[in-house]
C-alpha cells in the first residue's frame, strides 16, 4: 500500500507552474497535501460505498407460525439435517433448553454468545419468513439485516439446497418456542462493527449453492453436499487465517477446536493405519473404530448427532472423505512405515498380554525411552491398553493412535488428563482420566514415552506448556460437564 | 523402598513401585475399606482421595504417589468415632450390599472439601463416576445432602462463635 502511494502521488507526477521557483521541500508538502486530500476523498467514497454495499435491508416480519402448519416429513427431514449441521451443539447452553441459544463460544477475537433459534416471536426466530432463514444461513444476514459472525458457519451453509433449507425451516419453525436472550457479544473494537463484517464476506463468503460433479456419482455428491456444506467439517479440521477465515487452499489440512486438534483428513492423515471408506462410516455412526480410536473433545458431539440420522447420509460422506486419499494403501508416501505392521497386528487376533509389534525396522530409534515413563505406561496404561481386547471393552494398541503422531500433543494430554468419560445411552470406549494422579512432570515423562517409543517420533517440543493448557481445557470440560447435568 | 503418606502417617512400602495403590492398601496395609471392582477405573469402588482429589486407586501404580498426600476411608473416622459422612451414610442408611459405598463416600467428602455449599445437582454431576448395582442411589443422594448440610451447619456456628 504504501509503496503504491508512493508512485503514484511521485513529486515527478506534481507538475509545477514554470512561474514560481521550484523547491524540492515544496513538492513534497504539495504531495503530501494531495495525498492527504485524495486519501480523503477516496476514504469518503469507499465508505460510503462499503455502506451501501454493507447495507442489507430488513425483511418483514411474518405472524408466528403454528407448528402444525408443517409437514410432518419436512420436519423430520429437517430434523436431520439439523443433526448433520450439529445446529444444537452450537445453539444450546450447558444449562439452557435446546436450540435457546447463549452457549458461549470463546474465539481469538472474543467471546461469541449463540443467538435463540425457536421460534419464539420476540427472542427467537418466531417472525422470520423462510426467506430470512434462507439468507441468515446462506449469506449470515439476520432477518433486521444484521450481519451475523462467521462462527455461524454460514461460509458453509451456503452451499445448502433450496429443499433442504425449506425443510430446516419446517424444522425450526415447529419447535417449542423458548423465550431467552444471548448475553451480548464479548467483542472488541472495531469487530464489535457488525458492518466490518461485510468486508469479512465479500473476502472469504463464496456464495452460490452446491454444484454437483456430473463425473461422480450420486453418493459423491451427496457426500461432498454434507461435508462442505450442512456438516462444516472445515470448521475445525481447516487451518484458519489470521482473519479467523478458512484457508481454503488448504481445506481439511488440520485445524483448533476447543483445546483439541482437529486432525488433517484424506491424504494429510497422519493415522497410522489409511483411513478406508468402511472405517469412516464406522466412526461417524458409531463415535469410535477398532484401529483408529474414538471420538472426543467437539467431535464427541457430532458423531452423537450422525448416530441419529440415517446411515446413508454418513455412508455418503465417508465415501466423499474417502475419496480425499485415494492412494493405494500400500503407497507409503506420507504415511508412517509402520502403518503396514500395525494394520497388520490390527488385523490378526490379538493375543491377551501380547506386546504391541510397532516398532518398524526400518524406522531409526529415537533416543532411549524415559524410564518414569515406560514404567508409568506399564503400570498405569497397559493393563487396557495392551489386554488384547478390542474396542470399545479394551483400550486401543496406541501404536495405532492418531494422537501420538500428530503435529501437537494436545489430544494425547486431554485424554491422558480427561480420560473418555461415559456417554449417556451410547456404547462406546471409557477411559479413566489421570490428571488428579499424574503430576505435570510425570505426564511429561508418559508423554515423551508414548511419543518416542509407540510412535517412533521425535519428543514435541513445548511439552510442559502444552501440559498446563490441557489442565486449563480439563477444568472448562469439567465445568461444562457439571452443567449439562442441571 | 517407597514411602507413602496415608491418612497423614509416613507408611515404608515394600511392593515393587508399579503396583497399583489399591493393592497396597488392601495386601500390604490391611486397608480394606477401598474395594476392587473392576480394576479398571470404571466403577469407583476404589476410589480414595488424593491430595483433594478423587482417584481411581486401582489403575494408580504407588510410583505416582510419592510426596503426595493420601486419604483412604479409614481417614474419615472408626467404627467408634465414625466422621461425618460416615454418620450420615449410617443414618440414611445408604448401604444394601455397601460394596460401591466406600468409593462413593470418598468421592463425595473430596467435593463437600472443596465446595461445602455443593448442590444436589453438582453432587449427582460429581457421582457420575460410581456404580451401584443395588440400586441404592436416592439414599446415597440422601446421606450426601445430609453430610452437606452437617457440615455446613458445624461450619455455620464455628463461625458465630469465632
Amino acid at each position: 500500500m504504501g509503496r503504491k502511494s508512493k508512485t503514484r502521488y511521485d513529486v515527478t507526477s506534481v507538475v509545477p507552474s514554470p512561474d514560481i521557483i521550484w523547491y524540492p521541500h515544496e513538492a513534497i508538502i504539495v504531495t503530501f497535501r494531495y495525498l492527504v486530500l485524495t486519501m480523503a476523498a477516496a476514504g469518503v467514497v469507499c465508505g460510503a460505498a462499503a455502506l451501501i454495499y454493507a447495507w442489507q435491508p430488513a425483511i418483514a416480519p411474518i405472524a408466528p407460525l403454528s407448528a402444525a402448519s408443517f409437514d410432518p416429513a419436512l420436519v423430520r427431514r429437517g430434523a436431520e439435517l439439523a443433526l448433520l449441521g450439529d445446529c444444537r451443539t452450537c445453539h444450546t447452553a450447558a444449562d439452557g433448553a435446546t436450540y435457546a441459544g447463549s452457549l458461549a463460544m470463546p474465539t481469538p477475537f472474543g467471546t461469541i454468545y449463540s443467538t435463540n433459534i425457536t421460534p419464539d416471536p420476540e427472542t427467537g426466530i418466531g417472525r422470520w419468513s423462510e426467506a430470512a432463514f434462507a439468507r441468515a444461513l446462506r449469506a449470515g444476514v439476520d432477518r433486521e439485516g444484521r450481519h451475523l459472525y462467521p462462527a455461524f458457519p454460514y461460509d458453509h451453509f451456503t452451499l445448502t439446497s433450496d429443499a433442504d433449507v425449506k425443510a430446516l425451516y419446517a424444522f425450526f419453525m415447529s419447535r417449542p418456542p423458548v423465550k431467552a436472550t444471548a448475553p451480548p457479544n464479548g467483542l472488541p473494537f472495531p469487530i464489535n462493527m457488525r458492518l466490518v463484517l461485510a468486508g469479512w464476506k465479500l473476502m472469504f463468503l463464496p456464495q452460490g449453492r452446491f454444484v454437483p460433479d456430473p463425473a461422480r456419482d450420486e453418493q459423491w455428491n451427496q457426500g461432498k453436499y454434507l461435508v462442505e456444506g450442512l456438516g462444516h467439517c472445515g470448521a475445525c479440521h481447516s487451518p484458519r487465517n489470521l482473519m479467523g477465515a478458512e484457508e481454503r487452499s488448504r481445506g481439511l489440512a488440520g485445524g483448533e477446536a476447543e483445546g483439541w486438534h482437529a486432525y488433517a483428513l484424506g491424504a494429510a492423515s497422519r493415522s497410522p493405519v489409511p483411513w478406508d471408506e468402511t472405517a469412516l462410516s464406522d466412526y461417524l455412526a458409531h463415535g469410535f473404530h477398532p484401529l483408529h480410536g474414538v471420538a472426543r473433545g467437539p467431535m464427541a458431539p457430532v458423531v452423537e448427532n450422525l448416530a441419529a440420522v440415517p446411515r446413508g447420509d454418513a455412508d455418503a460422506m465417508a465415501h466423499y472423505l474417502a475419496s480425499l486419499d485415494e492412494r493405494p494403501l500400500d503407497d507409503s508416501a506420507g504415511v508412517s512405515p509402520v502403518a503396514g505392521s500395525a494394520k497388520a497386528q490390527a488385523a490378526a487376533p490379538a493375543r491377551p498380554g501380547s506386546l504391541p509389534q510397532s516398532a518398524g525396522a526400518q524406522v531409526a530409534t529415537p533416543k532411549a525411552a524415559n524410564g518414569t515413563g515406560a514404567a508409568l505406561y506399564a503400570a498405569a496404561c497397559a493393563s487396557c491398553h495392551e489386554g488384547g481386547r478390542a474396542l470399545p471393552l479394551g483400550g486401543i494398541d496406541l501404536s495405532l493412535s492418531t494422537a501420538l503422531r500428530s503435529q501437537t500433543p494436545e489430544n494425547l494430554l486431554n485424554v491422558v488428563m480427561q480420560g473418555l468419560p461415559a456417554a449417556d445411552g451410547v456404547t462406546g470406549p471409557v477411559m479413566p482420566g489421570f490428571a488428579d494422579v499424574l503430576d505435570d512432570a510425570q505426564i511429561a515423562d508418559l508423554a515423551g514415552f508414548l511419543r518416542g517409543r509407540l510412535a517412533q517420533q521425535p519428543i514435541w517440543t513445548g511439552l510442559e506448556v502444552a501440559i498446563r493448557d490441557a489442565r486449563t481445557t480439563r477444568k472448562l470440560a469439567l465445568r461444562s460437564a457439571t452443567q449439562n447435568i442441571q | 523402598m517407597l514411602t507413602l503418606d496415608i491418612n497423614g502417617k509416613s507408611q515404608p512400602i515394600k511392593a515393587t513401585p508399579d503396583t497399583p495403590l489399591l493393592y497396597v492398601l488392601r495386601d500390604e496395609l490391611g486397608l480394606n475399606a477401598a474395594k476392587y471392582g473392576c480394576g479398571l477405573g470404571q466403577c469407583g469402588a476404589c476410589t480414595v482421595i488424593v491430595d483433594g482429589a478423587a482417584v481411581f486407586s486401582c489403575v494408580t501404580p504407588v510410583m505416582a504417589l510419592e510426596h503426595r498426600r493420601i486419604t483412604t476411608l479409614e481417614g474419615l473416622g472408626t467404627a467408634e468415632a465414625p466422621g461425618a459422612m460416615q454418620r450420615a451414610f449410617i443414618a440414611e442408611q445408604a448401604a444394601q450390599c455397601g460394596y460401591c459405598i466406600p468409593g462413593m463416600m470418598m468421592r463425595a467428602q473430596a467435593l463437600l472439601d472443596r465446595d461445602p455449599g455443593a448442590t444436589d445437582d453438582t453432587i449427582r454431576a460429581e457421582l457420575e463416576p460410581h456404580l451401584c448395582r443395588c440400586g441404592t442411589h436416592m439414599r446415597i443422594l440422601r446421606a450426601i445432602r445430609h453430610a452437606a448440610d452437617e457440615l455446613q451447619a458445624t461450619h455455620a456456628v464455628v463461625g458465630a462463635a469465632r
